[in-house]
């Protein structure tokens, strides 16, 4: 059957966001990736029905800040100057022509969309989504709803054609004015005995040919995406919904739409004849010019960021007294804690590595009632591991899980029963009254609020200490363990020199209200934090079979080094010592002083960090910087408790060293890789796989949010409003919405990621050609590679097919004097944010 | 009674300041920094807890139960005056001090969500506006105060509904909105008229004497209908939920408390006129417990956060109704002060759902229990399918208003247009909108 085979198609095409509470960062056009990134963008353009660069008005603003360079403009234009025009004499006549006639470059045809009344209706979308979304959204999201309303869909175990089949036949002619036409619609195809697949090609082939059919298809699952590619997710993954994904199809929504959406037009266009011709999208319009906008914005902040790290590279290294060494996230919010670390005063010497400290585990923590995923959306995880209470305090958690337990319900019951009519009365007249204790508290001072309520909870409900039960079963095995150390102590190049404290520092967020909680999470973690895996992490390094097991791999960790899990959180800055009774006893005040150094660098951070939060914050005083990181992360009215990955821009994956002296103020992943003690280049796979693809996937993410908001992401975060516990609509009834919301990328320079491997040639040839994602990215032009050389220092670029110095292939690059900092990085020139808030 | 007479006024002219100055900015294109707006309605906060705790202070030291202040008329013709009278009793400070403590929170909530948001300053120049209309409301001794509040109310909740302007759900349901909305103020200006025309003194404080005046029971009636529209009790309930399109501080202040309540608000504070007629406490409980089973069916299938608490304010607002027919006042005071609490807690944090049952660890298990224990249960298969496609539907509530009302009404005023553009010569405009 053909339909069978268009729908089979067009699945990979959906959106391929997970329900929310298991967001993880994607590249929302992964499917698109084999196609060189203009190519992928303009099809994205037209599907999304958005703008897949930023517009020109932008890059004219970020030429006159100096953010575009004038010269990088130039080059770009004479590049790849348009034969069809005269060419230009100069790179300054290339950029004023470029200007002054808004034609120019324009080469990119626009995409043409399948002909037939739909493509009409996509053309004219906002005029007529509204009848569609009123008769279509309460359909699917009903029938879609994880356990918000009190009232279960019957249909769930029939399938959704047989709800959408009930709900044409049963609704009264009254009910919309195309009513009578949908029910004449569907009459007709059960009469005639088709089954769905029947309906879709007999829909189809009604309006568009053979050949263009999928296309179609695809278009028309396009006009409700977020649904779409929900049903399709829940379809194919059920184990990701929240409660219990009923029973789906994407086939049904795809025929329910077809004939919903014919009708419709059938009642717009009564008597208009159809057109098969295909229309332009115009969301594709003048994409030539854009690209290369595009293309000169991301070369000059790579031409700052080279120029820099070159010059930086030439200075001395600080001669430092080393007092311990702490392994942390890659991360691009690690980057600001982790130079206060690397002070004189502080002297922590820090390692870059994967934030799952190579654990790909689901961990189920103790009371959780679902295991949360800890290893990056890039690796399924491969074992379940539980926490479980230290024997000795078994009966201490068997009170306290039972009273939680009552907390949990009757939070359950309050919601349902606050909606019912008369349990709802009687919740608002007892419950009314009490709660205007947290609406004033929580409002008027969060951060205090938060902290009387731990202290309250912890009071009542003393958690027991835990052990996590790595040798249980289902658990790793010996040797595995010490694989997973050796793994992650050999790709980030710490395999000498250990200090006696090896601070294990995992990460995750703090913050309230907020649909989009894991997005502000460990993007290594699947967006959990990732406490679990610092903890297990170094738990098992610590362990006297684990040591052996190393020695025999030639990595020799002294006895009396031991490695202690923290945990930082970086929206409140608080550093977290997780495990204190399993540090052995030797280095009990060794790990506290680390701590402390830990969190003093970590108030330090929230200072820097205070400085894009808050405007005047240079003269705000540390301890009123730190109270209000806190009181951002607890505030229930705060749409931008942190600023996450903004501005993320690079990653580099080498030995600190190259990037110590540089202030990359918070814009790249740093994964630490030591070149020189790898000679067969598994350490650089290990370090690079767990890392460049996540980063290329949040770079992209926060990249297709920011350059238009309205159509690949979720719009303002004020009217969104939670729908079937899947997602987020806005207002009240809208398609659902995938992507990030405005206040998350509001301050993001949407580039594509610049990778940097230290490493030599073939090494990182024989890496990326030989994985086929990361071919794809790098020939695809979906990131920049790059890589410094491990034994002199330079700067080499990845253009067209190999390997040149990063000046030849960006002669027009300018150089910085000592101590001036690049735009790119300077402060001064961002994009400010005014007033209070 | 001295200081009162002198201080209320005074204080409802400085807490008209704010809204009158931000209202003047915009008029007048001013671009004040950011922050600026949020500042003043800060300080507009404050100073409407202030005046409420002042006043408050005052009437306890009159030692009587109600006083009313009379303002200077503002039309007098022969031996008539027409003027408005503010009056100071319980019912007016309840509510009052409700406004007083959630006006506030809503404004503390608003500052970091508005910030930097396109329109901030339309939004703080609506929220100011209500605070102040609110204040006013609670103090009005006559219809004629009364409706100038009721009216700038609506107008900042329409306002508020379409404050994304650029999405067209947004604007066509704050018209719709605006609809129901002008029937009520329609009924209010007719009960006024009414009241003007009949009864034989226009205050509150005396309507226990009019209620035996002619039009009484008319005049009942019309204030119970302009009541329903504010209310959103059936028939005028459709617009509550489509008004969930706002930000969801303005949806909590709205229609999860100070607006929403304001039916059963008018309501007690006429109570005196109509509670001995019959015909209105009939029509009084009956629409009240219809909109209470329509909104508890419908608000049991909604999926999403806002609408269903929009559908379980709707619940118990029509249960005041109930308990109002009963004659239980002093309840539906208390019930309204923290009915009033609890959604608008509820509306700020509906955006923590996720987070919520993410957390709860008895969520699914929880959730299976509860959904296997209601009563539809009982009913044939086919009926229960058919009430819960209702359910979702709204049980064609608007389609039926829709169908009845607004295409024959439209259909007239259609045919007038053409026929107007026959006589004149002039060729059809172009294609009307359906």
């Amino acid at each position: 059957m053909t339909a069978a085979n268009w729908v089979q198609a067009c699945r990979p095409m959906l959106p391929i966001q997970n329900p929310l509470w298991a967001f993880v960062h994607n590249n929302i056009l992964q499917m698109l990736e084999d196609r060189p990134f203009p190519a992928a963008l303009r099809e994205a353009a037209a599907l999304y029905r958005a703008r897949p660069y930023e517009s020109e008005s932008f890059y004219r603003e970020q030429l006159g800040t100096g953010r575009i360079d004038r010269a990088t403009l130039g080059a770009v234009l004479l590049a790849g100057w348009p034969s069809a025009f005269e060419r230009p004499r100069d790179a300054d006549d290339a950029v004023a022509r470029f200007l002054s006639e808004p034609w120019i470059c324009d080469d990119e045809p626009p995409y043409e969309l399948v002909g037939g009344p739909s493509a009409e209706h996509l053309v004219r979308y906002s005029l007529r989504d509204r009848p569609l979304q009123d008769w279509l959204v309460p359909i699917i999201a009903s029938y879609l709803d994880q356990g918000m309303a009190p009232w279960p869909n019957p249909f769930v175990k029939e399938g959704l054609w047989a709800w959408f089949c009930f709900a044409v036949e049963a609704s009264p002619d009254l009910a919309m004015p195309w009513a009578p036409h949908l029910r004449r619609r569907l009459k007709q195809h059960l009469d005639a005995g088709r089954d769905v697949l029947a309906i879709i090609e007999n829909e189809t082939l009604g309006v568009a040919s053979p050949q263009s059919a999928q296309t179609y298809c695809l278009q028309t699952l396009f006009v409700l995406k977020g649904w779409s590619g929900m049903v399709h997710k829940l379809e194919t993954e059920p184990q990701i919904a929240p409660n219990e994904a009923p029973r789906l199809s994407l086939t049904d929504w795809l025929a329910a739409m077809l004939v919903s959406i014919h009708a419709l037009d059938e009642w717009f266009d009564a008597g208009a004849s159809n057109s098969p011709a295909p229309v332009p999208s115009h969301y594709t319009h003048g994409l030539g010019r854009l690209r290369r906008w595009q293309e000169a914005y991301e070369r000059t902040f790579g031409g700052q960021m080279l120029a820099m790290l070159e010059r930086d590279m030439q200075m001395p290294l600080r001669p430092s007294n080393r007092r311990a060494q702490a392994l942390v996230c890659m991360d691009d919010r690690m980057e600001s804690m982790r130079r206060a670390l690397e002070k004189p005063e502080r002297g922590i010497e820090t390692i870059g590595t994967v934030g799952f400290f190579g654990i790909d585990m689901n961990f189920h923590a103790l009371g959780a009632g679902r295991p949360s995923r800890q290893c990056p959306p890039v690796i399924e995880p491969s074992r379940t591991i539980r926490e479980l209470p230290v024997e000795a305090e078994g009966a201490e958690w068997a009170r306290s899980r039972a009273i939680g337990r009552f907390g949990h319900s009757l939070a359950l019951l309050l919601y349902f029963r606050s909606r019912s009519m008369f349990r709802g009365l009687l919740v608002s007249l007892v419950a009314g009254l009490l709660s205007f204790a947290p609406l004033l508290l929580k409002l008027m001072m969060p951060g205090r609020a938060h902290r009387v309520r731990d202290r309250m909870r912890r009071l009542m409900l003393p958690r027991p200490a835990t052990r996590i039960d790595v040798d249980g079963p289902g658990g790793y095995a010996p040797e595995e363990q010490a694989q997973i150390v050796a793994s992650i102590l050999r790709s980030s190049g710490l395999v000498r020199d250990f200090s006696n404290i090896v601070a294990v520092v995992s990460h995750g967020s703090t913050t309230a209200n907020n649909p989009l909680r894991q997005a502000y999470g460990c993007g290594a973690c699947s967006g959990n934090p990732g406490s679990p895996n610092s903890r297990l992490f170094s738990m098992l390094a610590n362990r006297a079979e684990v040591r052996v097991a190393l020695d025999r791999l030639g990595i020799h960790v002294p006895p009396r080094t031991a490695f202690v899990p923290f945990h930082h959180d970086t929206t409140t800055d608080l550093v977290e010592s997780l495990d204190s009774h399993l540090v052995p006893s030797y280095c009990v005040d060794e790990a506290r002083v680390v701590h402390g150094l830990l969190s003093d660098a970590a108030r330090e951070s929230a200072v820097e960090r205070c400085r894009r939060l808050v405007p005047g914050a240079a003269r705000l005083p540390e301890e009123r910087a730190f109270q209000h990181v806190q009181d951002r992360g607890h505030d229930l009215a705060q749409p931008r408790p942190e600023y996450g990955h903004n501005r993320v821009a690079a990653c580099i994956v080498g030995r600190r060293a190259c990037t110590i002296r540089s202030n990359l103020d918070r814009r790249t992943f740093l994964v630490s890789y030591d070149p020189t003690s790898d000679s067969s280049g598994t350490a650089l796979r290990e370090a690079v796989l767990g890392t460049v693809p996540v980063a290329v996937n949040i770079a992209m993410d926060y990249y297709f949010s920011r350059v238009d908001n309205d159509g690949f992401g979720c719009g303002s975060k004020l009217p969104l409003n939670i729908a079937s516990l899947l997602g987020v609509i806005t207002g009240s009834k809208s398609d659902l919405r995938v992507g990030l919301a405005r206040q998350q990328v509001e301050l993001h320079e949407p580039m594509r990621c610049m990778v940097l491997m230290e490493a030599p040639v073939q090494r990182v040839l024989d890496l990326v050609m030989g994985h086929p994602r990361l071919k794809r990215l790098v020939l695809g032009d979906w990131m920049r590679l790059g890589r410094i050389d491990p034994d002199n220092g330079s700067i080499e670029l990845f253009v067209g097919g190999a390997f040149v110095p990063w000046r030849q292939a960006w002669p027009e690059a300018a150089e910085f004097g000592s101590g001036a900092v690049p735009q790119a990085f300077d402060s001064r020139f961002d994009v400010v944010i005014r007033g209070t808030w | 009674m001295n200081s009162l007479s002198v201080w209320l006024p005074l204080l409802l002219a400085s807490i008209a300041l704010a809204p009158v100055a931000l209202g003047a900015c915009l008029l007048l294109g001013v671009r004040l920094r950011e922050g600026i707006e949020a500042r003043v309605a800060l300080l507009h906060s404050m100073l409407v807890l202030g005046a409420t705790a002042a006043v408050l202070f005052m009437w306890r030291s009159t030692q009587t139960r109600a006083c009313e202040v009379e303002l200077p008329p503002l039309l007098q013709m022969h031996d008539y005056a027409w003027r408005a009278v503010l009056l100071v009793d319980p019912l007016g400070l309840t509510y009052a001090v409700l406004v007083a403590l959630l006006y506030p929170v809503i404004v503390r909530f608003s500052m970091p969500s508005f910030f930097r948001e396109p329109g901030s300053s339309r939004y703080w120049f609506l929220v100011t506006m209500l605070a102040a209309a609110l204040w006013a409301l609670c103090f009005a001794g006559n219809l004629d105060a009364l409706f100038v509040s009721w009216e700038l109310i609506g107008v900042s909740s329409v306002m508020l509904i379409g404050f994304f302007r650029r999405q067209v759900r947004a604007c066509q349901n704050s018209l719709l909105a605006l609809v129901y909305y002008r029937i009520g103020d329609f009924l209010i200006l007719l009960a006024a008229v009414l009241i003007h025309h009949s009864f034989p003194e226009h205050r509150f404080s005396h309507f226990d004497v009019d209620a035996h005046a002619p039009n009484a029971l008319m005049v009942g009636l019309a204030l119970l209908g302009a009541s329903l529209a504010k209310s959103a009790q059936l028939p005028m309930s459709p617009w509550l939920h489509r008004a969930m399109e706002g930000p969801a501080a303005s949806s909590a202040i709205f229609y999860g408390a100070l607006s929403v309540h304001l039916g059963p608000f008018l309501l007690l504070r006429t109570a005196k006129l109509w509670h001995e007629e019959p015909v209105v406490l009939w029509t009084m409980g009956f629409l009240g417990g219809a909109t209470a089973v329509w909104a508890t069916l419908v608000g049991r299938a909604r999926p999403d956060a806002k609408t269903a608490l929009a559908y379980s304010t709707m619940t118990q607002i029509g249960i005041m109704y109930l308990e109002l027919a009963f004659g239980l006042h002093k309840l539906v005071g208390y019930h309204m002060f923290v009915h009033a609490g609890l959604r608008t807690w509820q509306y700020l944090r509906s955006s923590s759902l996720i987070q919520d049952f993410q957390d709860n660890p008895v969520f699914a298990a929880s959730v299976h229990l509860r959904r296997r224990l209601f009563f539809e249960h009982l009913l044939p298969e086919r009926v229960q399918r058919l009430f819960y496609l209702g359910a979702v539907r709204l049980f064609w509530v608007d389609a039926i208003q829709q169908h009845l009302i607004v295409r024959p009404f439209l259909a007239v005023f259609r045919c007038i247009a053409a026929a107007e553009d026959r006589l004149l010569g002039r060729p059809r405009g172009g294609e009307s909108a359906r």
